[in-house]
């Protein structure tokens, strides 16, 4: 019948559509797969790009969140800073996902068919592993040690124990060896080479060699292999050449330093960039310069520290804690006028002084340092890059790692502080008068110091304080340090002697009215106007120093504090795991 | 007495095309006359020769009504004075009987008596359901199966047919999660489906589309397939049910235009009376961020509190206490802003207005039948300042022509474009931007005209910028859609049993969407012009998608009866191919600021791609038998692959048996017949796919993308991890139990349809169990959950006519009510985590603390020996006393006594002072629908509620919270501060105000104090209409016209605390976070058939 030859027709016609071979097989159109990756240098390349995603932006570097310790107060403190951690139920930074990405890495850099190209591309891959696991030792001390990313059927890796962090200090030495053996010697200012592989382990190597000495309470060994391993890779830095100390007219290189554009490749091993033709942008003017972060303002703890411009000791003037801004700013090392507002102080760009803005430094003293000129005030319109690793760490940690070991000597400083004294137009620093007279001041806030270096260990200390702040250091030095009772002590700012007016940089104008109950009129220029009771005062309206966030009790546990808690849903998931103590 | 015999005859009803036509020539009875008395009389009785009491009888001329009466308790009625010589007609009309409509026949000179023998209506029984791959008898469904008839959906001034649909059907649950004019429904039958999600098919004319692209006014019927008997022959996408729509169609005849058009407005449903004084919102503020940071949110000295105070009672700006004043402050003269302004009214319009137009041209011949049908609407959306509007157009034309004797041909084409533009931002997320830092003592635009942006005593934003963009009025954007969609299908008579169906169709999407951004500038300081830190971008990205979709059907249906045996059997093939593309296109700094092209694009360009594809096959069958219509059994069957799992797990079959008895048709059940005209009990078992997972799940796919590390001076590109795989991931099953009964009653007009069923799902894919951080990605999907839902339907529907001075009344009520709860019975837990899945939890279960009131005093509080700390995470950091617990502070009853209250190791072994305390899904869901007929005259009431679902409100909804959440909370409830805690008011409902605490704190905890039942009962439509009677429309030339008014959501009665919150909002969304909806509409609208 005709119908029925029309309809097989017809079907034919479809299944001829229709039934294609591998119909249902649609592979990806828009991703890729690993077994068809991991060949070419490029894949290698595009790949260990991901790992960068790690590197601190700059808001990580200037924020420094509980970073900035007691250098920097702010009005609302980490809970890290302020002594107010809880036992998180998850999260809490033991986060392994990183790893994951980098093991992964190593699993299947075999499939890459040049071997150099291989070895260059897992010393990227085990430079990051050793950042990470840096990262993790340092926040929670002993972790698991993982070399390949695990199958979720790995019941066994799943729930290991934790390594020992001596353990795990080796590894993250080794791999770093293996970094530096591996990865070109060409200078990058925005990817790690040779160079970045040597200040991390200068920087590891300090941070562990030093709290295995000073916590004894956890009987750690080997202190000393770590600093040597910490003074080696420093000196091995220090003698390549291939990075000096930026200079040019000291009162003004500090400053540069952390303003320009692009990152100086003379000093800077490895920046953040920022461009403000990609509109990649951060915020640090805006946060520095206005009420809206947290009103950052340097400690008076620290103004303290900076010595005066000759050498001495600021501390040791008589009644040093009594001066106000005007005096106690004038004739000191010239850095504190390159990081804080001083009287005279101008923007860049610009040749009109400004003076601090209570309003938005809590302590009154308002940082400069990384502030850029008042076009980019806006908020996130900063792209002046980052540092990362920078040369001057290399060095103090050279001079520390020599002091703790008990080997430093005169020539060891005059190759690193030297060179950071003499940018700014310090005299140098000397080991024996150091060791002779310790600073009381200093060696006040550092109870733990000991031993016949001291004295120049103090000093170093105070070096590294002024010469990194901001740099996101200090949280983790008080900690190997084992000095986390600085957090508990009171942040105080400038000193006012009584309520009234303040002429702060003596040229005959009321710049600063302090009052209590009615505003007062003033004539034109309007000074700034603070009421007491939006600050406080150590003897209330009677005066004193600025008290920063007096409502606030701040604690640390030295029992607790210098490890962070883990989550307790991993405790839950892995009995293997052991709480951190005191947690 | 001369007898005379007439023969009358039932005039066949127009049916539709598929009825079978019923042609019983009913032989009446003899019709006397009665000499000169000119009288009509007659006795009405039923097929069994009983008489029928109240037939509404009417007396025709011409087609035209002259008088209607109905027939006493012996069925008997009687006309008087007809006229000798005219024509006459008799119409019967009962209520579950078919109507009857007599000869035209002359009044001789003589009077005559007539007998009437109606017969039961058929049409409850004739009712035809469209179910998968081919059509049914209602009678003989054996599955749980629920048709509408389109005429349901019409006079409801919504944007879409989902919109119409909520409600309507027991277990077809709808929902929006936002209110934006383009807001598509969230569709689901049944509940619980997987954990993964899982959506009902939708297929319209036979291929698989959307809902929302199909104008309600073409829709002919709705059809919801619930159970696996129903939709396993969907196979693999049938899990979840399939809601089946069909389009109208042109019924041969002489060509009918019909027009008909709605004009609406629509409001909030829920309360905008917010609080507007300046002074109070901001102290209420300042003194909860003062207790818990020490520090005052809006930077306002005593001195601006008294500026503020004076204007306390200012609704307008007066002249002598300006609500902006210049004041030099930190040595710059600023703006201070001192106002009480209505910032709600400000933002958002009140009256949004909408019209919808439709015209439909529907006829043909015994050939060929056409319908072409076109719409236009368009809806205002929210927004004051630059109103966001959407215009949608809809087209259809379907052609159908009978070829050959055997052979059917139709064309079905759809079109639909929808333009969706706005100005500001594209952030549909609706997110906390809206409502924060908008006080109503800040103004949105200072005195010089400029906008505002920063306060200058705060380093807050107000109102994040978003109304100085709007203001500014140069960012924009549109999201247009278009869908154009072809199905070719041909019908092929083979023989007599046997027919073959065919059909392509073919379906292009393309959607494009644009956003603008400039920069925006405000001023702070007078003269002094600055740019919003977060509009400071000038930008034009182009997002583009093309969306190809081709799917094959191919099947036979062979129908035959032998003896008491009826016998059909089904087969087919199905075949799909979807394939996407996309590209993204932007660039910096435009040339222009009004004009919005990439060519004028100065500055960095960004381009990206992306494409994805699947498809799928499958073979399905169905066997349908039964024996004397009495025995129903139904076989389905499905072989499905899919592209989304690899080789070898490709393939599933999935099968379903379902039986149906209809006792009303057994001779035991004879003596019930009178009452029950149909009763029937159904089961169904079957086993079902979800292959609703990614594209390439089984894939470990590397993305590259780019990021923020700049390298070499560009944004570095990388390509990423891939994400852990499980080698053996397939289909999730699911298989599905019903149980059913459908009786018909009292004549047809009762009817009462319940099912009971039970859906599990098994082998959902899902995380497996939750692995050791260590492993550093989402552990990988298993099929390793199942669950369990449970749940039934209920439909009640009555339906009369009834007498009202004299005019038939008709009237109809339907009631429906269903429920489900969902239990997990596998899930890899060990530890039984409360921060996952655990076997034996219930779905939607919320634990929570238990409350027992306030502490009264200090001494109380002081003296209070359980340690809150953990609930008290904010009060930790507070300053000074309110470190300590105060009195106006909650209570928290330590329930496993060990005085400290937390959650334990938050596990089910071990909730610390946690228990069950309510669950947040959604319970009897119901709705109740009644429409009345009366001279010309229609009312349509529909009410829709839920009967409970709780609600722990999150810390987003600051409505809710006010500044107990954040202390820049812009629009606090009117009464807010009374119903806070103070020494005065100790029995309030909130606690003593501290900021954050429902943030990250006590209120964040749900607990049992603040627990909000959302059940509510709705007016979802009232509808009032009025048909010109036919003497007016026969004078205009007009077949039809009918005038009606109607409202959405007029009345809502709900057991909320809190008459700012929608609840049916909270109920899709419970953080609230959407676009506000405006679900309460006024309309009216005008339908004319030419």
């Amino acid at each position: 019948m005709y119908q029925y030859r029309l309809l097989f027709y017809f079907i034919i016609i479809l299944m001829q559509v229709g039934c294609k071979k591998d119909f249902l097989d649609k592979q990806p159109l828009s991703s890729l797969a690993p077994e068809t990756f991991f060949h070419t240098e490029s894949d290698l390349r595009l790949y260990t790009n991901s790992f960068y995603s790690v590197m601190p932006t700059a808001e990580e570097i200037y924020y420094e969140s509980e970073g900035c310790a007691d250098n920097t107060a702010v009005t609302t403190m980490t809970v890290a800073v302020r002594g107010a951690r809880v036992v998180p139920t998850s999260g809490g930074g033991w986060t392994w996902t990183e790893l994951r990405k980098i093991n992964f890495f190593l699993d299947n850099s075999f499939r890459a068919e040049n071997e150099d190209v291989r070895k260059r591309y897992e010393g990227v891959a085990r430079f990051f592993r050793a950042l990470f696991y840096a990262k993790m030792v340092q926040r929670f001390g002993d972790v698991p040690w993982y070399s390949h990313a695990l199958d979720a059927k790995d019941e066994e890796g799943l729930l290991r124990p934790r390594d020992s962090r001596v353990l795990i200090s080796d590894s993250i030495m080794a791999d770093l060896d293996f970094a530096v053996a591996h990865l070109p010697a060409t200078k990058s200012i925005d990817q790690v080479t040779k160079w970045t592989a040597l200040a991390l382990k200068s920087r590891f190597g300090l941070f562990e060699g030093t709290f295995r000495k000073y916590h004894t309470e956890f009987n750690l060994p080997g202190y000393e292999k770590l600093l040597e391993a910490c003074a080696d890779a420093s000196k091995a830095l220090m003698m390549a050449g291939v990075y000096a100390v930026y200079t040019s007219t000291p009162s003004k290189a500090y400053q540069e330093l952390f303003a320009f554009e692009n990152a100086n490749p003379t000093e800077i091993i490895l920046a953040r960039v920022y461009d403000a033709s990609l509109s990649v942008f951060h915020d640090v003017n805006f946060h520095t310069l206005s009420a809206s972060y947290g009103r950052p303002g340097m400690t008076k703890s620290l103004v303290n520290s900076y010595l005066m411009s000759d050498g001495t000791r600021f501390t040791d003037i008589s009644r040093y804690d009594t001066l106000q801004f005007y005096e106690e700013t004038r004739n000191r090392d010239p850095r504190l006028a390159q990081t804080i507002r001083t009287p005279g102080y101008t923007r860049m760009g610009e040749t009109r002084p400004v003076l601090p803005q209570l309003s938005n430094s809590i302590t009154g003293y308002q940082i400069a340092k990384y502030v850029t000129e008042p076009t980019k005030d806006a908020a996130n319109r900063c792209s002046n890059d980052m540092p990362v690793f920078r040369y001057a760490e290399v060095l103090l940690n050279y001079a520390e790692a020599k002091a703790e070991l008990g080997i430093l000597t005169q020539e060891d400083i005059d190759i690193s502080i030297k060179l950071l004294r003499n940018r700014v137009g310090m005299p140098n620093m000397n080991l024996a008068s150091a060791n002779a007279a310790p600073d009381p001041y200093v060696g006040n806030e550092y109870k733990n110091a000991n031993g016949a270096n001291r004295g120049v260990i103090l000093e170093i200390r105070r070096e590294r304080r002024i010469e990194l702040y901001r740099e996101n250091f200090r949280f983790n030095d008080l900690m190997r340090w084992k000095e986390g009772h600085l957090l508990a002590a009171p942040f105080k700012g400038m000193y006012f002697p009584r309520l009234g007016n303040y002429d702060l940089d003596h040229d005959g104008t009321i710049d600063l009215v302090l009052y209590q109950g009615t505003k007062p009129t003033m004539p034109n220029p309007q000074p700034q106007f603070v009421m007491y009771g939006d600050i406080e005062l150590q003897n209330g309206a009677q005066g004193g120093n600025i008290i920063t966030n007096p409502l606030i009790d701040k604690k640390f546990v030295e029992a607790k504090d210098y490890l962070f808690p883990l989550p307790t849903q991993e405790l839950l998931i892995n009995p293997g795991l052991k709480q951190n103590p005191g947690w | 007495m001369l007898m005379n015999q007439l023969k009358l005859y039932v005039v066949q009803k127009s049916t539709l095309n598929f009825y079978c036509c019923l042609l019983l020539a009913i032989l009446l009875g003899s019709i006397s006359c009665y000499g000169q008395s000119q009288f009509i009389a007659g006795t009405v009785v039923d097929d069994n020769g009983k008489p029928l009491q109240g037939v509404s009888v009417s007396v025709l001329i011409a087609d035209s009504s002259l008088t209607t009466m109905q027939t006493d308790n012996r069925g008997v009625f009687r006309f008087d004075n007809l006229r000798t010589g005219s024509s006459y007609r008799f119409k019967f009309s009962y209520i579950g009987f078919e109507d009857v409509l007599t000869k035209t026949f002359a009044i001789a000179d003589k009077s005559e008596n007539l007998l009437i023998r109606m017969k039961p209506s058929q049409q409850s029984l004739n009712e035809v359901v469209v179910v998968g791959y081919g059509r049914q008898k209602k009678v003989n469904l054996t599955g749980a199966v629920t048709q509408l008839s389109g005429s349901e959906l019409e006079d409801r001034p919504v944007s879409n047919l989902a919109k119409t649909l909520q409600g309507l059907i027991p277990n077809l649950n709808i929902n929006f999660a936002s209110g934006i004019p383009i807001s598509e429904g969230n569709l689901n039958i049944r509940g619980n489906t997987s954990i993964n999600g899982g959506d009902p098919l939708v297929i319209v004319d036979g291929v698989a589309g959307d809902m929302n692209r199909v104008n309600p006014r073409d829709v002919e019927s709705v059809t919801v397939l619930k159970d696996a008997a129903a939709s396993s022959i969907y196979g693999a996408r049938g899990a979840f049910g399939v809601i089946l729509i069909t389009t109208k169609t042109g019924k041969s005849g002489k060509p009918k235009i019909a027009y008909n058009n709605n004009f609406g407005w629509a409001t909030q449903t829920s309360s905008t009376d917010f609080m507007t004084s300046g002074y109070e919102a901001a102290i209420l503020n300042d003194t909860a961020n003062l207790r818990s940071l020490g520090i005052s949110y809006t930077g306002y000295t005593a001195a601006d509190y008294e500026e503020l105070k004076k204007r306390i009672n200012d609704k307008e700006e007066n002249p002598d206490r300006p609500w902006a004043v210049i004041q030099n402050r930190g040595g710059k003269d600023q703006y201070v802003y001192y106002g009480n302004f209505d910032w709600w009214h400000f933002l958002y319009n009140q009256w949004q207005p909408q019209q919808d137009h439709n015209i439909t041209v529907s006829g043909g011949n015994d050939k060929t039948t056409y319908y072409l049908s076109g719409g236009y609407r368009t809806q205002e959306g929210i927004w004051n300042i630059r109103p966001d509007q959407s215009k949608r157009y809809t087209l259809r034309s379907k052609i159908s022509s009978e070829l050959t004797t055997w052979l059917k041909v139709t064309n079905n084409t759809q079109f639909f474009q929808q333009k969706y533009a706005f100005s500001g931002s594209n952030d549909f997320s609706w997110g906390k931007t809206f409502d924060e830092h908008t006080l109503p003592s800040y103004l949105p635009v200072n005195p010089d005209g400029s906008f505002t942006y920063l306060t200058g005593l705060n380093s807050y934003r107000i109102g994040n910028g978003w109304h100085t963009n709007q203001l500014y009025g140069k960012s924009k954007g549109e999201r247009d859609r278009i869908d154009l969609r072809n199905i070719i299908d041909a019908t092929a008579k083979i023989s007599k049993t046997i027919s073959v169906t065919g059909n392509f169709s073919y379906s292009y999407t393309s959607r494009l969407s644009w956003d603008r951004a400039v920069k925006v500038p405000y001023s702070l300081y007078p003269g002094v012009m600055s740019i919003v830190p977060t509009y400071n971008t000038d930008e034009l990205s182009e997002y583009r998608e093309t969306i190809d979709y081709k799917v094959y059907n191919l099947y036979g249906t062979y129908e035959n009866k032998f003896g008491p045996h009826s016998l059909k059997f089904m087969a087919g093939y199905n075949q799909e191919e979807w394939k996407n593309k996309e590209q993204m296109a932007s660039r910096r700094d435009l040339l222009s600021e009004d004009l919005n092209d990439l060519n004028l694009g100065t500055g960095l360009m960004e381009v990206t791609g992306g494409s994805n594809e699947w498809a799928l096959l499958g073979f399905y069958s169905r066997i349908n038998y039964d024996y004397k219509g009495k025995y129903l059994l139904e076989l389905n069957g499905r072989y499905d692959g899919t592209s989304r799992f690899k080789k070898g797990d490709r393939f599933g079959f999935f099968p379903s048996v379902s039986a149906g008895w209809r006792l009303s048709e057994e001779d035991f059940f004879r003596p019930l017949s009178r009452i029950v005209n149909n009763l029937k009990i159904r089961a169904s078992y079957g086993s079902l796919g979800n292959q609703q997972v990614g594209n390439y799940a089984y894939i470990p796919i590397m993305n590259t993308a780019t990021m923020n590390y700049l390298m070499n001076n560009t944004l570095t590109q990388y390509v990423g991890v891939p994400p852990a795989i499980s080698p053996t991931l397939t289909w999730e099953k699911v298989t599905s139990t019903n149980l059913g009964l459908d009786i018909d009653m009292l004549r047809n007009r009762l009817s009462v349809s319940v099912d009971l069923y039970e859906r599990k799902t098994i082998g959902m894919l899902t995380k497996g169990k939750t692995l050791s951080a260590v492993f550093g990605a989402n552990p990988p999907q298993e099929n390793a959950a199942d669950l369990k839902t449970k749940g039934f339907e209920l439909s009640v529907g009555w339906r009369d006519t009834k007498k009202l001075l004299g005019k038939p009344l008709t009237y109809s009520a339907r009631f429906i009510l269903s429920d489900y709860t969902g239990r997990i019975t596998k899930f890899d837990n060990p530890n039984n985590l409360l921060s996952d899945y655990y076997v034996g939890e219930q779905l939607g279960d919320i634990w929570g603390y238990t409350i027992d009131g306030f502490f009264m005093t200090a001494a109380e509080a002081n003296a209070h020996s359980v340690n809150q700390d953990f609930v008290n995470k904010r009060r930790l950091s507070a300053p000074g006393i309110y470190k300590k617990l105060q009195p106006g502070d909650l209570r928290f009853v330590d329930l496993n006594g060990d005085k400290i209250i937390n959650s334990g190791t938050n596990t089910l072994d071990n909730p610390g002072d946690m228990k069950v305390i309510g669950n947040s899904q959604p319970r009897y869901q119901f709705g109740v629908n009644m429409d009345l007929a009366w001279n010309g005259f229609d009312i349509g009431i529909f009410l829709q509620g839920i009967g409970k679902q709780d609600w722990y409100p999150p810390s987003e909804v600051t409505s809710f919270w006010g500044p107990l959440a954040y202390p820049y909370t812009s629009f606090l409830p009117k009464n807010f501060s009374a119903m806070i805690w103070t020494p005065e008011n100790p029995d309030a409902y909130f606690p003593i105000l501290r900021s954050y605490i429902a943030q990250n704190a006590e209120l964040s905890f749900p607990n049992n104090r603040y627990l909000q039942d959302l059940a509510y009962v709705r007016l979802k439509n009232l509808s009032v209409g009025y048909s010109l009677p036919q003497s007016v429309t026969r004078k205009l030339k007009l077949e039809r016209c009918r005038f009606y008014l109607s409202g959405e959501n007029l009345v809502t009665l709900t057991k909320l605390d809190s008459k700012y919150i929608d609840p049916e909002l909270m109920s899709t969304t419970p953080d609230g976070r959407a676009y506000p909806f405006s679900s309460k509409v006024f309309s009216f609208g005008v339908d004319i058939t030419f």
